[in-house]
This record gives structure tokens, C-alpha cells and sequence, in this order.
């Protein structure tokens, strides 16, 4: 009976089907686990988890969060065993144990405790610490012991010690920063002037009085600087969960707590303010630690420039393919050429970049703009708007594409009965054509900007760096900077999850900033699938 | 059809500023047309223009790369005797030669004689024979039967007002008597480096007497210079023609007029000469010997005019033989002149009538220099930056070439064939663009980053097609309408994937598991076919089941199906390897196969680049297939056939070049995707096709290589055609696509 059966499924294809249909199962299970894969990891990396004393066997003990668990792998024939199993333990004290991590073999374990006297610091250095506090000194005064008195006491006075570290870091970075900017353009200018033959007079003279003024003010912030870093007087000493002693100015520490004392709103609160630092803060620790707030900027401030350079040119290409260029062959050329640009790979268009924006352009504009500062280059290196132009002719066919469907679903009589009533052509296009391809428009620039926010390859050769010293855009004259390198979301995952000193360390900064990346590339999409769902819908409720 | 017959919205209502902004009086809005018309005309071209720029570009880079070398002669002047070895400092301001009453300096900027230097001990010898250097540095064979080194630097100096100028220096080293009967020193080879110098020179017959000179710089900054001097008797027939030093191995070769070469070990004073090659016939004399930079390439002309390439090897007992390389453009007579570049593999042999340049790694001769008139060459040397040759003649003639060559290992040929590197045992294609030191040769073979590019896109669309169309063919023929709906947008959104994320994940998470349940993936689709094919017998048996899955929506059972047979193959796979797999299987895979399993593989790449491609696949598939023409389905069906059939003999053959463009489309895609190989591979550039190895895409090659690659150097140049190469295959692959496209459209409007 099953064999008749059988043969009846095989005659009527059934088994076809349901084959067909596994293929489109299969891919929804793996884009649903890879989606929530990175979800999880994500989420997860921010989740404050509990700190456990493992003691071993041997009466060791490991102090740490238990981050992943895994077979022993197990050479030779071995059904006969049982399997064993190990887990990885996240002990943080880099400068002291070396390394953040370590693996134990679960059968090596006696007891497993979650002791209540903890602290986990986030450190500006090192990664993590964890521990307990012996005793808080502000210079060589006690003013707490242990570690109940002493988180309360460092919770307490660490707002303070924040407020100054702001302090420092914006005299540090930003105001001697722009007093070394303001003296590095003096030193161009001055040497503008020598290349033009000018070492003398008036010109000479005025940029020459700029410096010591600058010096005086640059000293001055010096002392500040120094009262500033002596009042910064408290630190902890910590103890390990094997005794050894650890003093670290509370300047050092950014964030003190005990994860295993939190309710699960205090633990919620945690996770907020972790995912709020990550998305406000600069890196730490070769991008292994901090948020990644420049890479957001740089990105969003890319694609930004790229949409006003692709956006005009696509629509116009469009508007001339469809509407001003005869319909011929040589049309139908162009046409199938820009089509085919949407499928050329990108690094093709980072090649072009590099060849023609970086080295012909930007070299030609250093030689005529910027000789004073060569051989350094200014524009003839890779830069936010080199990379943003590439990127611009990388999108711009996805917006030709979508305006030219758009462009052909308005129908003739729309424009016809415009022209009869003696509108110009360009009334025309811009009264009744335009209005009604707008969501076309919006829908492809909402496209090329995701395909832009996702696309890494063009971006490593021209212009895209791990660690870009200031922002394109800041305080100082000309506020926008287009020559600057800068940092992209997409380039900080390759970087950080493969060019990092200490891969295990950077997973939970990788897998964060991949969901950050998935997040605004999805969000674009849906935009622009609700869109054009909405147009279709509005297309056909037109039909009369 | 007329579905143009509708009310369009009107736009923004006619306002005073609508009005004045198109202007007023007619003219002023036929003036604002006017312009409009030509905004949107220049849009236009600027697109057209970008299109042919991105080619243009492209090819102006690579173009320098694939010109031929040329060579034009800018300066022609005499000297004052016939030279018999000339050299040049770097910048090819000055030249030394050596005539036989000693060094004279000539400027070849100006073209004229500038001074004759007084040599300290010379007397009243004559010279009979150099070893030329390309180190400025050569040593004289005098006729009371001393040899005479001498150094010249070429000194940079700046006069007044900060010009420059190259002042040559004379640094004579002491004559050391090497014949002591007195006869003329007619042969001699030197080597030099900074811990001294060794002359080697003919003493008598079958003698050669060796100087060694170390020059130790001592604590205090002085120089202490140490002369030893040894005769070596070499047992040969006939007479040594030719000697070269070999510093790789520290022995001397030499060349007899019986057509032998001999190595004799300098370290080993015991050891005879060992015959380690011979030309031809034995008529046949070895003219020259002289090796190419970096002391591994031996150039050996005879007396027949043929020019060769040898490579020196060790074997295993020790012995040392001769291994034929390349053949080279032969001269007419024999060549007995040679100079070689201090940049690359190129080299210059020169017989009395013709002089040609060679590429030693290609194996090419690249340029020819015949003598003027009747005169006949007597020295010849490359400029040290490669840029220019310099002859001298009978007729007391120098003649400077500027050679244009920036590219001499470069050609279509050398891209695309097998070369034979110093080193290597056989011909084969390699890319290392750059090594440790400055000897290092580069090798720019395209055809291993083509292989990888190919074998990546293969294994991605193994994986992506079957599954890609598979799905395309479901829901465009079996799902119900309403959940299509659904379905469609979940794809697309998995093609917005960006595909950094998709290498990130592909390395760091699917790269272990693979590992981990390689089995399990192996049997995944034996697994859940058995599982398909079981639940669909119960289904039969047990009409009552039937609820659980109703036409259309299969999806729902489907899914936790595969993913039950997803998981139970996993688990299946650890049995397998446990107890057939002898518990590993990288292990077995090792010493059943004998195949080594990179972590990070093409089977990952296939897999991650899947996500990449099957979205593009199953878009354009299920368009294709969803706009067959309805009556052919419903008349297939009418007529009986089930839904199965009609899919499979009525849709598929319809649509069949939709979806051969769809796969066109989604190949073109994978074999541009960078950051997924990049990141999902180790990106070692070898050749072969098992799964478990990585490979080097080229794009993925532009990515890691163009940052560091100087600009207008040969590797950017390379990386510029390796992005041309992409270009051109992507255009073509997608032109295809998209003309197949066209013409199924035409297709449906017949139907």
C-alpha cells in the first residue's frame, strides 16, 4: 500500500511542490536565524549578566560571567565516553590576568556561588575590572571600606569626578585641538606666501604676531589643564578574587555597579544607558570599547551628500531618457548601460573613485589650492566627498531605474490634455508630470540611500578610516570639512570583527553596531516598499 | 487597453508666485522652457558621460601597462679613445669610462670630455680587460698583470643658489699583482657588497688567482682592510671564457671554449670544479656568464649567438646542475657584452652588431639596438633607475638611449600565462605582489584571482540557484495570493542585507558551526527529502491530517518540517562523525582524502554569499513566472493536467529565459560581492577546487591591495584591469540578461 501511495505522490508532482516549497523554507529559517542571531548577540552584549565565583577543584577560584559553553573537542574513537562539556568565562582584568577570557571544563568545578560583595567597573582603560573594593582614599584619607560602603560612596562622588573628566577631555581635545588647527594654518599660510615669493611686509608680519598669542593661550589652557588633573584626587583600591590588590584613580572609571545586586528595572535602566553610550559616545581601546557615534555621523552624513548629488542627476538622466531624449536606439543604449551600472560591482566604482577622484581630480586641486601643504595632500587622498561622489555614481542608477518606472506609468493623456490646454512642456513636467512620480523619486532615493548605508567595498579604498581624529563637521572655520577622512558603520564590523588585537572582546561592539547597520537598512526598505505599495495602490484607484 | 483615459490630480493650484514663477508673458515662459529643456538635456549627458567616464578612466590606467617598450636616442658623442666599459650615476648626469690608458669622465649632459684622473701607482700600463659594475665600481686588468679596482660615487652638490649638480668622486683602491709572471691580465669577474670585495682573474693556463678584500668597519669608524690572495688550479679543457662569481652559494662559475660551465665551490678549497652544465655542442664556446638582480637567474650566451636563462639548484646529495629557464632572442654573433638592472629582472646582451634588452622573468626581449653603420659595440650598461641604456662603440661613439619601459614584466602574456619564478620548481601562476626585500620579485598572475573569483561565484550559485528558483517556483505557482504578499517583501528585505554583515556573519558564526556539523550539512537535503516524502505518505494514509497543510499554504508545514529535518541532521551528523568519521572529521577528511579544511571555506562563502544572491535569483524568477499569461494555465489545466504538470510543462518553458536571466543576473552579482569573500575566505591566492579551501577573489584583492598600492606603479596599474575585468564581465553578463529579458517580454505581448 505505502509503495502505491507512493507511486500516486510521485505521478502527481507532490512531492515536487513541497520540494519547491522547502527551498523557500529553507531560505526564510536561515534569514530568520541570522536576523535573530544578531539580535540576540546584540541585545545580549548590553545586558548586564551576573558575576559568579566558580571554585575549581583544585580550590582556585575564577571570578566572572559565564559567556558561552561548548563540547571539548575529542580526538580518536570516543562513543564510548561521555561528552564533556566547558565554558567560557568572561573574567575581564585584562592588565592583570592578560587576557579577558578563559575556558573551564565544566566537570573541573566544584561549586558555582554568586557572591553579593561584587563590582564591575567599566574603565577607560583595560576593559573591564572585576572585583571587590578593599577601600576608597580621596589622596591619602579613607573614606569608605568594602564594598557596600564603598560603591554607595564612589556612586556618589563619581558625578563630580565625570563632570571634571568632561572638562579635561573638552580643554584637551577641543580647545588645544583648535589652538594646534588655528597654528598649523598659520604655518601654511606663511608658507603660501614664501611660495609666492612673499617672506616679508605687512602680510608676513600679521600672521607672525597670530603665534605667540596663540602660544600664551595654549599655556594657559596648559595650567588649566594641570589644576584641573591634580584636584583629581580619589581612588580605589580593589581587591581580585584571588587577593592581589589593584589602585585605580577614580578618574580612570566610568561606571561602577553590582550586577548581582540589580532588580530587573535596575538591569533594564543598565541596558539603556549602555545602548544610549553606545550610539552617543566616541571609541575606546582600538573601537573595542565606547560607542561608535562617529561612524553614525559619518555615515548618516555620507549618505546624506551622496543623496544630494545622485538625487538632481538621477531624476534629470530620467526625465531626459523619458520625456526630452527621442526614443531611439541610442536611447534604448543608455538605457539598457545605466540598467546594467545598478549590476556592476561596487569596488569597480571604488577603483573609479580612486583613479579618477582621488588622484585626478583631488591631485589637480592640491596642485592649483593647496601647494603650500604638499607633499602632504589635502583633496588627493581619500575623503568624505570622494567617497560620497562615488557613492553618488554607485546610486544613482537605482534612482534613474525607479523615476523611469515611475516616468511610465503617468499616462499620455495626462500630459497631453496639459499641452492642449497650453501649458509649455516644462509646466508640464513640473505641474503634472513631477507630482505624480514623486513617490517614484522618493522610493529610489530611499533605495540608493540603504544600498549606500550598507555598501562597504568603494568605501575602504577611498576614503573610509578605523579611527578618524575629528569629525568632517565641527566648530572650527570652514565648519565642514570635505577633505577629512571619516568613520562608516559598516567599516567599524569589518575592522573591529577582523583587524581587532582581541576578536573575543569585540564581539559585543561588532554584533551591536551590525544590528545598529541592519536596523537603518531595513527601516529604509520597509520605507521604501510602503511607498511604492502605497503609489501602486493610488496608480490603480486612478484607473478609470 | 486604454487605461490612459483617467483623471490625473491636478496639481498645486495656480497661485500669483506659481505663476510668476514660470514667468509671465509667453516669452518669458517659452524662455523658462527653453531652459528647463536644456537642464534636463545636460542631466542627461552628464549620466551618459559618467557611463563612458567610469570605462575611459579605467582603461587610460591600464593602458601605460600594456604599451610596448619603447627606447629613442637623445644624445650621440665621441670619446677619446674606444671605450671598453662604460658606466653612469643615477641620474644619468655623468659617465665614466674605462679606455686602455686608464678612467675618463665625460658629461653627458653637456656631451663633452670633462677630465682624465691621475691614478695613484698606474705607471705606464695599459688596461686589457675590466669587469664592468653596475655599482660603480669596476676593477681594471692591467698589462704588467695587476688587477686595479676602483670606486666612483657620484655625489650630489648644490651650488649658491641651491642647484644641483653631481660631482664624481674617484676612490681608488691599491693594484694587487695577481699574475706574477708579468703577462697581461686578460680576464676577471669581481663581486662587491659592503663587508668588502673578490676579484677573481685568470693567472696562466687553467689558474685563477682569487683576491679577497674585507673591508671591516671597526669600533672607532675607520675601515680595516684585510687582503688575502689564493691560486685555485681548475682541471679543464680548453680555455675559461668566462667567469662570474655566484653569491648565493659562494662559488665561481666559469665558462670554457669547449661549451662547459664549471662551479667551483670557494668555500671547499678541496673540491675540484664540478661540471654542472654545457651548451649545445661542444664546438660551441659559452661566450658570457652573468647573472640577472638577486643572483638567481644565470645568463648564459655562446658563441652560436643564443642567449638563456638557467636556474642554479641543490640537489639533494648536493650536487648542483643547471636548469634551462627561458630562451631568449639570439644575436648573430656571439654575445659577449652584458649588463643587468638593479631594479628588476632585466637584462641587456650585447654582440658586436646588436644589443638587446631581455626580461628575465617573462622571458621576453623587449627592445633592439643595432650598431650604426659599421661600427661595433664594446660596452653597453642599463641605467640604474631602468630608464636608459648607454653604448659605446669602435668608432669612440656614446650613444644614450631613454628607454620608456616603466612595465617590463607586465604584458597580456605574463598576466594570463604560467612563468617561470626564480625559485620555483615549474611554470605556474602566482600572485604575491610584494615581499621583504628589494630583490623580491613581484608576480602578477591575474589567473589565480580569476580562479577564485569563478570558484567562489560556483559554489555560491550551487547553493543559491536550486534554492533561489525552487522558491521562486512555489510561490509565483502554488502559494495562495495573500501570503505572497507577505513573502515577497520578507525577500526583498533579504536582499538589503548589506554584505558586510553577511561576511561578518558568514566568518565569525558560520564559518564554527560549519565546522562543528559538517555532516550535518552534508545530509541536510537527504534528510529533509526522507522527511518530506514521510509526511506526505501520512498525509495520504491519514486523510484526516489533511488540516494541517491545505493547498497553497504548504509554507506553514513546510517550515517546521525543514526545520525539523534542519536539526535531526545536525544531530545525525555528530552520530556519523562519532562513529564513522573516526570523531573528527577534519581529521578523516585529512587521511581518507587527504583534503586539508580551512575554517573559513568556499562552502561558507557559497552559503553566505547565498543570502546575497538568492533574493536577486528569486525576484526576477518569480516575475517571470508570475507573468506568464494566465489562459495558459488555466487552459493546461482544463485540459486535466495537474498543477504539477502545468508548472512544470507549460510555465517552466515559457518563462525559461526569465529565469535564465535571473540566474545571469544573480551570477553577475557573485562575482563582483567583495566583502563577503573578503571577509569569509583567507584570501590565500591558490588553485583548486575542493570546497574546504579558501581562495582570493579578484575584487577582494582590489579591496585589501589598492591602499597600499602606489599610485601609477605597476600593482595599481594590475588592480586597475583586475576592476576591468569585473566591469567587463558584469556588463557583459548583465547586457545578456537584460537583452534575453526584452525579448521574453515581446514574447508575452504575442501570446
Amino acid at each position: 500500500m505505502l509503495i502505491a501511495t507512493g507511486k500516486k505522490i510521485w505521478k502527481r508532482g507532490d512531492l515536487f511542490i513541497w520540494w519547491t516549497g522547502a527551498g523557500l523554507a529553507l531560505s526564510l529559517i536561515m534569514t530568520t536565524a541570522l536576523i535573530m542571531a544578531i539580535v540576540v548577540n546584540a541585545v545580549g552584549s548590553f545586558w548586564p549578566g551576573e558575576i559568579q565565583v566558580l571554585t575549581l577543584n583544585d580550590g582556585s577560584q575564577v571570578l566572572g560571567m559565564q559567556v558561552g559553553r561548548e563540547k571539548i573537542p575529542d580526538f580518536g574513537p570516543s562513543n564510548t565516553k561521555p561528552e564533556r562539556y566547558r565554558i567560557q568565562i568572561k573574567k575581564a582584568n585584562r592588565d592583570i590576568y592578560g587576557s579577558d577570557f578563559t575556558w573551564v571544563d565544566e566537570d573541573k568545578i566544584k561549586t558555582i556561588q554568586l557572591p553579593q560583595k561584587v563590582v564591575a567597573v567599566e574603565r577607560r582603560e583595560w576593559g573591564y575590572f572585576f572585583g571587590f573594593i578593599k577601600e576608597v582614599l580621596d589622596g591619602d584619607k579613607v573614606i569608605a571600606q568594602g564594598t557596600v560602603e564603598g560603591l554607595k560612596v564612589t556612586q556618589n562622588i563619581l558625578p563630580v569626578v565625570a563632570a571634571r573628566n568632561k572638562d579635561i577631555e573638552r580643554i584637551g581635545k577641543k580647545e588645544v585641538g583648535a589652538i594646534n588647527y588655528k597654528l598649523e594654518r598659520v604655518r601654511l599660510k606663511l608658507k603660501k606666501l614664501a611660495l609666492e615669493g612673499l617672506t616679508q611686509g605687512e602680510k608676513v608680519e600679521a600672521l607672525n604676531q597670530e603665534v605667540p598669542q596663540l602660544q600664551s593661550q595654549y599655556k594657559a589652557l596648559e595650567k588649566k589643564l594641570h589644576q584641573l588633573r591634580s584636584s583629581q584626587t580619589a581612588k580605589i583600591i580593589f581587591q581580585t578574587v584571588e587577593g592581589r590588590e589593584k589602585s585605580l584613580p577614580l578618574s580612570q572609571v566610568l561606571d561602577i555597579y553590582n550586577p548581582n545586586q540589580f532588580s530587573l528595572l535596575d538591569k533594564l535602566g543598565y541596558f539603556f544607558k549602555r545602548t544610549f553610550n553606545f550610539l552617543w559616545e566616541d571609541p575606546r581601546e582600538a573601537n573595542t570599547e565606547g560607542g561608535v557615534f562617529p561612524a553614525i555621523f559619518g555615515t548618516v552624513l555620507m549618505v546624506l551628500m551622496m543623496s544630494l548629488l545622485a538625487t538632481p542627476l538621477g531624476v534629470l538622466a530620467a526625465f531626459y531618457l523619458r520625456e526630452y531624449a527621442r526614443q531611439g536606439a541610442l536611447v534604448s543604449i543608455v538605457r539598457i548601460a545605466v540598467n546594467n551600472l545598478a549590476g556592476v560591482p561596487s569596488i569597480v566604482f571604488g577603483v573609479f573613485g580612486v583613479g579618477f577622484f582621488i588622484y585626478f581630480i583631488g591631485g589637480s586641486i592640491d596642485q592649483i589650492l593647496f601647494p603650500e601643504s604638499l607633499p602632504t595632500p589635502t583633496f588627493g587622498t581619500g575623503g568624505i566627498l570622494w567617497a560620497s561622489l562615488t557613492m553618488a555614481l554607485l546610486t544613482v542608477p537605482v534612482v534613474i531605474v525607479s523615476t523611469e518606472e515611475g516616468l511610465a506609468a503617468v499616462p499620455k493623456g495626462a500630459r497631453e490634455a496639459s499641452l492642449a490646454l497650453g501649458a509649455t512642456k516644462f509646466e508640464t513636467t513640473w505641474r503634472v508630470v513631477l507630482p505624480a512620480v514623486m513617490p517614484s523619486i522618493l522610493t529610489g532615493l530611499i533605495l540608493a540611500m540603504a544600498r549606500a548605508a550598507g555598501e562597504v567595498a568603494p568605501l575602504m579604498i577611498t576614503g573610509v578610516v578605523k579611527l578618524a581624529p575629528s569629525l568632517p563637521v565641527d566648530g572650527l572655520w570652514p565648519f565642514v570639512h570635505l577633505e577629512r577622512k571619516f568613520m562608516h558603520l559598516g567599516f567599524h564590523i569589518y575592522d573591529v570583527g577582523f583587524q581587532s588585537p582581541n576578536v573575543d572582546a569585540a564581539r559585543p561592539m561588532v554584533f551591536a553596531t551590525t544590528l545598529l547597520l541592519i536596523v537603518m537598512v531595513i527601516l529604509l526598505n520597509l520605507a521604501a516598499i510602503f511607498l511604492r505599495n502605497r503609489l501602486r495602490k493610488q496608480l490603480t484607484a486612478s484607473a478609470v | 487597453m486604454n487605461q490612459n483615459a483617467q483623471t490625473i490630480e491636478p496639481g498645486p493650484k495656480s497661485t500669483k508666485s506659481g505663476r510668476a514663477f514660470f514667468g509671465k508673458s509667453l516669452v518669458q515662459r517659452q524662455f523658462a522652457d527653453g531652459i528647463a529643456r536644456a537642464v534636463v538635456t545636460a542631466g542627461g549627458w552628464i549620466i551618459i558621460a559618467s557611463i563612458l567616464a567610469i570605462l575611459f578612466i579605467i582603461i587610460a590606467e591600464i593602458y601605460p601597462l600594456l604599451k610596448k617598450p619603447s627606447a629613442s636616442l637623445v644624445a650621440v658623442f665621441k670619446a677619446q679613445s674606444i671605450p671598453l666599459t662604460i658606466g653612469m650615476g643615477p641620474y644619468q648626469e655623468k659617465v665614466y669610462t674605462v679606455e686602455s690608458d686608464g678612467l675618463r669622465l665625460y658629461s653627458l649632459q653637456e656631451r663633452k670630455f670633462e677630465s682624465h684622473p691621475e691614478l695613484p701607482s698606474w705607471g705606464s700600463a695599459k688596461v686589457t680587460s675590466v669587469s664592468p659594475s653596475l655599482k660603480n665600481f669596476p676593477v681594471l686588468g692591467l698589462s704588467d698583470g695587476r688587477v686595479y679596482p676602483i670606486e666612483i660615487e657620484f655625489r650630489p652638490v648644490y651650488d649658491s643658489e641651491s642647484r644641483r649638480s653631481i660631482e664624481p668622486q674617484l676612490k681608488p683602491e691599491f693594484p694587487v699583482q695577481v699574475r706574477s709572471d708579468g703577462y697581461p691580465v686578460t680576464l676577471l669577474t669581481h663581486i662587491s657588497n659592503e663587508e668588502g670585495y673578490q676579484i677573481a682573474a685568470q693567472s696562466g693556463p687553467g689558474e685563477v688567482s682569487l683576491v679577497r678584500v674585507g673591508l671591516r668597519k671597526t669600533m672607532m669608524g675607520t675601515v680595516r682592510k684585510t687582503v688575502s690572495q689564493e691560486t685555485i688550479t681548475v682541471p679543464i679543457e680548453g680555455e675559461i671564457t668566462s667567469m662570474v662569481f655566484d653569491e648565493a652559494y659562494s662559488s665561481l662559475l666559469l665558462g670554457t671554449s669547449f661549451g662547459q660551465v664549471f662551479r667551483i665551490d670557494l668555500e671547499d678549497s678541496q673540491s675540484p670544479a664540478q661540471l654542472i652544465g654545457a651548451t649545445r655542442k661542444p664546438e660551441i664556446a659559452v661566450s658570457h656568464l652573468g647573472f640577472a638582480l638577486g643572483g638567481y637567474t644565470l645568463v648564459v650566451t655562446d658563441s652560436e649567438g643564443s642567449v638563456k636563462s638557467f636556474q642554479l639548484q641543490k640537489s639533494q646529495n648536493g650536487k648542483f646542475t643547471l636548469k634551462k629557464i627561458h630562451e631568449f632572442l639570439p644575436h648573430k654573433n656571439p654575445p659577449k657584452l652584458f649588463s643587468y638592472s638593479l631594479r628588476n629582472k632585466g637584462f641587456l646582451t650585447g654582440s658586436k652588431e646588436m644589443v638587446r634588452l631581455h626580461y628575465g622573468t617573462t622571458g621576453e626581449s623587449q627592445l633592439e639596438f643595432p650598431a650604426h653603420g659599421n661600427s661595433n659595440y664594446t660596452a653597453i650598461i642599463l641605467a640604474p633607475k631602468f630608464d636608459g641604456i648607454l653604448t659605446a662603440d669602435n668608432s669612440r661613439t656614446l650613444r644614450q638611449w631613454k628607454m620608456d619601459n616603466p612595465y617590463p614584466q607586465v604584458s597580456l602574456t605574463s598576466l594570463l600565462s604560467e612563468i617561470w619564478y626564480e625559485g620555483y620548481e615549474r611554470p605556474s601562476y602566482v600572485w604575491q605582489s610584494t615581499g621583504g626585500t628589494d630583490e623580491f620579485e613581484s608576480k602578477f598572475s591575474l589567473v589565480p584571482l580569476i580562479f577564485g573569483t569563478l570558484k567562489g561565484t560556483v559554489y555560491a550559485m550551487l547553493f543559491a540557484m536550486p534554492m533561489a528558483l525552487f522558491a521562486s517556483f512555489y510561490v509565483s505557482q502554488f502559494m495562495k495570493p495573500d501570503l505572497k504578499r507577505i513573502i515577497k517583501p520578507t525577500i526583498e528585505i533579504m536582499a538589503a542585507l548589506p554584505s558586510v554583515v553577511l561576511g561578518f556573519f558568514a566568518a565569525l558564526v558560520i564559518a564554527p558551526q560549519v565546522e562543528t556539523f559538517l555532516p550535518g550539512i552534508i545530509i541536510m537535503p537527504i534528510v529533509i527529502t526522507v522527511l518530506i516524502v514521510s509526511v506526505l505518505l501520512a498525509y495520504e494514509i491519514f486523510p484526516g491530517l489533511r488540516f494541517l497543510a491545505k493547498d497553497g499554504r504548504e509554507i506553514y508545514l513546510l517550515i517546521v518540517v525543514t526545520f525539523l529535518g534542519g536539526t535531526l541532521s545536525f544531530y545525525g551528523g555528530t552520530l556519523i562523525e562519532s562513529s564513522l568519521l573516526s570523531g573528527d572529521h577534519r581529521v578523516w577528511l585529512k587521511q581518507v582524502l587527504d583534503v586539508t579544511y580551512d575554517q573559513r571555506n568556499a562552502l561558507v562563502v557559497g552559503l553566505a554569499m547565498g543570502f546575497a544572491v538568492i533574493p536577486i535569483i528569486f525576484t526576477i524568477a518569480e516575475d517571470s513566472l508570475s507573468n506568464v499569461p494566465v489562459h495558459l494555465k488555466a487552459s493546461s489545466l482544463a485540459l486535466g493536467a495537474t498543477p504539477w504538470q502545468t508548472a512544470l510543462n507549460v510555465i517552466l518553458p515559457t518563462a525559461s529565459p526569465g529565469i535564465f536571466s535571473a540566474i545571469m543576473i544573480g551570477f553577475g552579482r557573485a562575482i563582483g560581492e567583495t566583502m563577503i569573500v573578503l571577509m569569509a575566505t583567507g584570501n590565500t591566492p591558490i588553485m583548486e577546487w575542493s570546497i574546504f579551501n579558501g581562495f582570493r577573489a579578484l575584487s577582494a584583492n582590489i579591496a585589501v591591495e589598492l591602499p597600499e598600492a602606489p599610485e601609477g606603479g605597476t600593482l595599481f596599474r594590475i588592480l586597475f584591469l583586475a576592476a576591468f575585468l569585473l566591469f567587463a564581465m558584469t556588463f557583459f553578463i548583465n547586457t545578456l540578461a537584460e537583452l534575453v529579458r526584452l525579448r521574453l517580454r515581446k514574447r508575452y505581448q504575442g501570446l
